[in-house]
């Protein structure tokens, strides 16, 4: 049996329901924006402070989105919009792939920017 | 408008009359920077932005000022881990971008974009094919053009 990772989700703890809007071209994103349940909100770590210093000085964060809850349609990617359970509206400043399992990708990791 | 979107607007104009393809022309657009962003950007995409260092004011006399006008053309491709391909290529758009832009060798003018208020175009050869753009899977080349105005 190989293995599967598409319902990891379901074991962590205080997930939060996202909209995101992916972004279309300049100035524009899609209307209405995807609702994307069971992500999970994480604090940002050492390496991604490593990696972009700069983001010391203003609020980021890190989102996972799990594929099975973004649809088949959705791929995040650079510059998109996810508006927490709060409404703010965090941009993505980079796209991690995890959780690679036989069918691919199963789970995102986005470092995000609050929108100014 | 300002003159500085004139000149923008003016110099990409020109850039895409070259009609210069790789797999299908490329197109040509100004932003406000040089930037490469899945889906909303083209696999190969040519930039015209006026420079991080902006205009700059020249004070010549009696009030009356020249403004020069940092612009670059920068051209970005997929390198796809590829150090040898499309280099040809490359180098031709560079001669061809450098010579719609240089003075006509027998005439001596400028070609001025046909924008008014503009009195002098310079070009200086940027950055050909960023070693740290090639790293992150880009070849990347800029072409930069020193523009004064009269306002």
């Amino acid at each position: 049996m190989s293995l599967n990772l598409s319902n990891d989700w379901q074991v962590i703890d205080d997930l939060q329901t996202v909209t995101y809007s992916a972004k279309v071209s300049e100035g524009t994103y899609t209307n209405p924006p995807a609702t994307v349940p069971s992500c999970y909100w994480e604090e940002l770590t050492e390496l991604d402070y490593r990696i972009r210093p700069d983001l010391l000085a203003q609020q980021a964060r890190a989102v996972h989105l799990w594929s099975a809850k973004l649809g088949p349609n959705l791929v995040p990617k650079l510059s998109d919009k996810v508006t927490d359970g709060a409404g703010l509206a965090w941009y993505v400043t980079r796209v991690e792939y995890l959780d690679l399992d036989a069918t691919g990708v199963q789970r995102y990791r986005l470092t995000l920017t609050l929108g100014n | 408008m300002a003159l500085a979107q004139d000149i923008l607007t003016a110099v990409a104009s020109k850039v895409a009359g070259l009609g210069i393809s790789l797999d299908g022309p490329l197109p040509v657009v100004t932003r406000k920077g040089v930037k490469k962003e899945p889906v909303v950007d083209q696999g190969n995409q040519v930039t015209v932005c006026l420079e991080e260092e902006g205009d700059q004011v020249e004070y010549i006399a009696f009030g009356n000022v020249s403004v020069k006008y940092p612009v670059s053309v920068t051209i970005l491709t997929p390198n796809a881990r590829d150090w040898a391909s499309n280099l040809p290529t490359y180098l031709g758009w560079r001669q061809q971008i450098r010579a719609l832009f240089q003075p006509p060798a027998l005439t001596g003018q400028n070609p001025m974009l046909g924008v008014l208020g503009v009195w002098d175009v310079r070009v200086e050869p940027d950055t050909f094919l960023d070693r740290d753009a090639m790293a992150q899977n880009y070849d990347k080349m800029s072409i930069k053009l020193t523009i004064r105005g009269t306002s």
